[in-house]
């Protein structure tokens, strides 16, 4: 996924190290997104619900 | 050199700010709200000035030490920067400085809040209603009830003649109603939302279709106010304008009876109208 | 990095991108992704701002000359759209898309190729929302509020601006989760939350005002959508709905909405004021306290928009005491900037003169802002050119004068050329000339009476509204002259320094001008 290979590169020039590092990296990243996206939806759909409901 | 750059374009600026007030003075014509002719207008007008002086006196402040720090503390005038960057006392002290600024802003305008809120005792209601473009007044008690449209002629606004002096702010029939009494007035509409707003009574208030707002006035001296409608209400927002005729009782008393005798027939036809809407 | 042959020259350092359009098509490289979001940023500035000079040139005059209401009203809603989403809000994305990596020592942004995506759903969305003009019945005209059932009046346009605004949301929200990821995972070994710079701070509280309040737009205008073509009644009294809920929902996107305008400026200009004084920033710690509580209380203080409604005094006094609140740490800002400035080493260049105008034009809007907040005053002040004056102080002088103050701060180091300080300086005292003759008087008009949104007026307006149509045109095409500047900077100039300013610090400033097409590569340490 996109979000592990940008974090390869970010780890790049720290070679023994780097690739567990931004494994766990990409990992996290992609954790946020999924929180924030899911957040984004739970307001589209919440407020619209909400309206429904009243 | 970039100190007089500055201060020359600073004096042009200040000669421009000059010029446009010395034009509005000759022009004669208000800079500033109207006191308006209700004690609610003058309590509203009075707020606005007294938040508009603690505004400029905090900018007199705030300004002053800026254009001060911005005069001596320049590199060409050989300031050396100091290095502090923070202190929790100053904080806390322009923290706790304005909180009571704005309290004392809030006391009075809470008092006129509460009051302006108060629409019981009212002698008079009249419903108006906004309409795509125009207004429907409504006298409930009376039961006379008619429509108020722009009077200004096509050929004024395509300056095909000279404008009057009342030009956009005339209409055919005003909103007469008779000073020293409280009147209660019902907003609404009839398919977007308007709203009303004369300036003199220091309110407007929307006309929401489906609902109706309370709000109140008491007129003090007798006279001819004008306004307009104040929410985009589509093509012709500019041109649905309010004019009220303030009367002593005694006149809107005959006014009164002669719409009653003149409209009779007719209101009685319109009024069913609007309630249908 | 979206092919393995470019990741693969990155770990030997040479990378180069590729050439022609296709580089700009389908780049994930953040420094392209920011330069297009500049750029686009810039054409719609344009575009808007035409707008703007046909809506003034309108109301030089008394009476109605050069457009009809109709039309009138299109330009109103239409200068408002593109200037809120086509100017302000992509010109901070792209900076921060150019500026957040390089800040934080990260080698580009988390997600790159949705980076690409947010972008190009931008020209669509506009080519859409632009076309409306063309479409039979015209563009939108019910306000940029959109407000029902006006708004349900709107012809053929009606769907396409809805979509659009779909698009530009989706957008937004794609930029600000692809941000957050940014701040919050790819941070340099020792850039700890509270050592970041300040624009990197404003944006990530944005980021996340932006999460909460996009789909609000979205959720308020797909049931505009569904209360048209699917027969439902979210706002039509008539069917048991309420017109005044789509306006307590609409605003509270839009409250946040002039915070996410206004919290990266702020920003900017806390970088900026330190560089030129040559001193610390006073307060950092406060300065991020006072963002986030005013993101805080931006969340409830929407109904202070629509005060004349009709609320419950109940309701009233509490958006009232609730915006007052804003001015605390609004002030606490301001104050911190004098006291940077306070004893400092200043010179003057033109990020610097932009930053100053900003902070005292943009407290001059606080101060109207603060007039406009108190409930009873309010009832006079609402829907006129006191409004008009008010958000336009804190929007142009405000937001505006930020971005180019960030443009002319950043652009030797994006280029790697000295733009002319000359033509910058003048550019300057032009805007700021043209942007006050322009919007001082319409605080007169509306105290006066007259009414925003309207296509002609009372005979008693005529003065003022000439002199700011005047200062309409003069800011409008002093603005030609920083394109020029921008344009002839990218094509050459003298030799920028790393440094670029003697007083400026920063990862960013570590640095060459130009940058590398890819940096950090290998995290920074940050002592």
């Amino acid at each position: 996924m996109t979000v592990g290979r940008s974090s390869k590169v970010a780890m790049a020039g720290q070679p023994p190290s780097g690739e567990p590092a931004s494994r766990e990296r990409a990992t996290r990243a992609r954790r946020t997104v999924l929180v924030l996206a899911a957040l984004a939806g739970l307001f589209y759909f919440g407020f619209i619900l909400m309206m429904v409901w009243r | 050199m970039a100190t007089n750059r500055i201060a020359r374009a600073g004096g042009m600026a200040l000669g421009g700010v000059l010029l446009a007030w010395g034009a509005a003075a000759r022009a004669d014509f208000a800079l500033n709200m109207t006191p308006g002719v209700t004690a609610i207008s003058r309590e509203v007008y009075d707020l606005h000035m007294l938040i508009f002086w603690i505004c400029v006196a905090i900018g007199c402040v705030v300004f002053g030490v800026m254009f001060w720090s911005i005069y001596h503390h320049r590199k060409s005038r050989g300031a050396v920067p100091a290095q502090f960057h923070e202190s929790t006392v100053v904080e806390i002290v322009w923290t706790v400085v304005p909180m009571l600024i704005l309290i004392s802003m809030a006391v009075p305008a809470t008092k006129t809040l509460v009051r302006m809120a108060d629409a019981s005792e009212a002698e008079l209601t009249i419903k108006v209603t906004g309409y795509q473009w125009r207004w429907r007044y409504d006298y409930l008690n009376e039961g006379i009830g008619f429509y108020s449209t722009l009077s200004t002629p096509q050929a004024q606004i395509n300056a095909a003649a000279a404008k009057d002096e009342h030009y956009l702010l005339a209409v055919d029939q005003p909103l007469v109603v008779p000073v020293g009494k409280k009147i209660r007035i019902l907003t609404t509409a009839a398919d977007v939302i308007h709203s009303w707003w004369v300036p003199a009574l220091g309110w407007k208030r929307d006309a929401i279709p489906g609902f109706i707002n309370e709000s109140w006035t008491l007129i003090e001296q007798p006279g001819v106010y004008r306004g307009q409608c104040a929410e985009l209400c589509g093509k012709d927002h500019g041109f649905m304008p309010v004019v009220v005729e303030a009367l002593p009782e005694a006149e809107y008393r005959q006014w009164l009876a002669k719409m009653r005798e003149k409209n009779g027939q007719k209101t009685a036809q319109t009024t069913s109208g609007v309630k249908t809407l | 990095m979206s092919t393995v042959s470019s990741s693969h020259d990155l770990e030997h350092g040479h990378a180069e991108p590729p050439r022609g359009l296709t580089r700009w098509l389908i780049t994930t490289n953040h420094k392209d992704i920011g330069t297009l979001y500049l750029l686009f940023s810039l054409t719609m500035f344009f575009i808007g701002g035409a707008m703007a000079l046909i809506i003034r040139a309108e109301l030089f005059q008394p009476g109605l000359q050069i457009v009809d209401p109709h039309f009138f009203n299109q330009m109103t809603t239409m200068h408002a759209l593109v200037m809120i989403f086509g100017a302000v809000m992509p010109a901070f994305v792209g900076l921060a898309n150019w500026l957040i990596p390089m800040m934080i020592g990260a080698p580009d942004m988390a997600l790159p190729r949705m980076n690409n995506w947010s972008f190009w759903i931008m020209p669509f969305a506009f080519t859409l929302l632009l076309s409306t003009l063309f479409m039979p019945g015209g563009g939108p005209a019910g306000g940029w509020t959109l407000y029902p059932p006006l708004v349900l009046q709107t012809g053929q346009a009606f769907p396409f601006v809805i979509l659009a605004i779909h698009m530009m949301g989706a957008s937004s929200i794609m930029g600000a989760i692809n941000i957050i990821a940014t701040i919050l995972n790819l941070r340099a070994p020792g850039m700890t939350l509270m050592k970041m710079p300040l624009f990197v701070w404003t944006w990530l509280i944005t980021a996340y005002l932006l999460i909460a309040v996009m789909p609000v737009l979205a959720g308020a205008v797909t049931m505009l959508l569904t209360d048209k073509f699917f027969g439902t009644s979210f706002f039509n009294a008539g069917g048991g709905g309420d017109p005044v809920m789509f306006q307590h929902i609409f605003w509270f996107f839009g409250h946040p909405e002039v915070y996410i305008m206004i919290l990266p400026a702020f920003g900017i200009i806390s970088m900026i004021i330190p560089t030129f004084a040559r001193k610390p920033l006073f307060g950092y710690a406060s300065m991020v306290y006072a963002t986030a509580s005013i993101a805080f209380l931006s969340f409830i203080v929407w109904a202070h928009h629509m005060f004349t409604v009709g609320m419950p005094l109940a309701g009233e006094l509490f958006f009232m005491y609730a915006t007052m609140l804003i001015a605390v740490p609004t002030g606490v800002k301001v104050f911190n900037w004098v006291s940077t400035m306070w004893r400092g080493a200043m010179t003057f260049e033109t990020p610097m003169l932009f930053a100053i105008a900003f902070v005292i034009l943009f407290t001059i809007g606080g101060f109207s802002g603060l007039m406009l907040a108190i409930a009873p005053a309010d009832f006079q002040y609402h829907d006129t050119y006191f409004v008009v004056a008010h958000f336009h102080y804190v929007l142009v002088p405000g937001a505006v004068f930020s971005i180019m103050a960030a443009a002319y701060y950043w652009l030797p180091k994006w280029t790697g050329h000295m733009y002319d300080e000359k033509l910058g300086k003048l550019h300057f005292w032009l805007s700021v000339i043209g942007v006050n003759v322009l919007f001082f008087p319409q605080h007169f008009l509306g105290l006066a009476g007259m009414p925003r949104r309207i296509p002609d007026y009372a005979l008693q307006f005529t003065e003022f509204n000439m002199i700011s149509t005047v200062g309409a045109f003069l800011f409008g095409f002093s603005q030609l002259l920083f394109a020029y500047n921008v344009i002839q900077t990218i094509r050459g100039g003298a030799k920028a320094t790393d440094q670029v300013w003697e007083g400026a610090h920063g990862l960013e400033w570590t640095l060459s001008s130009p940058p590398p097409y890819h940096t950090f590569t290998t995290a920074p340490e940050v002592k």
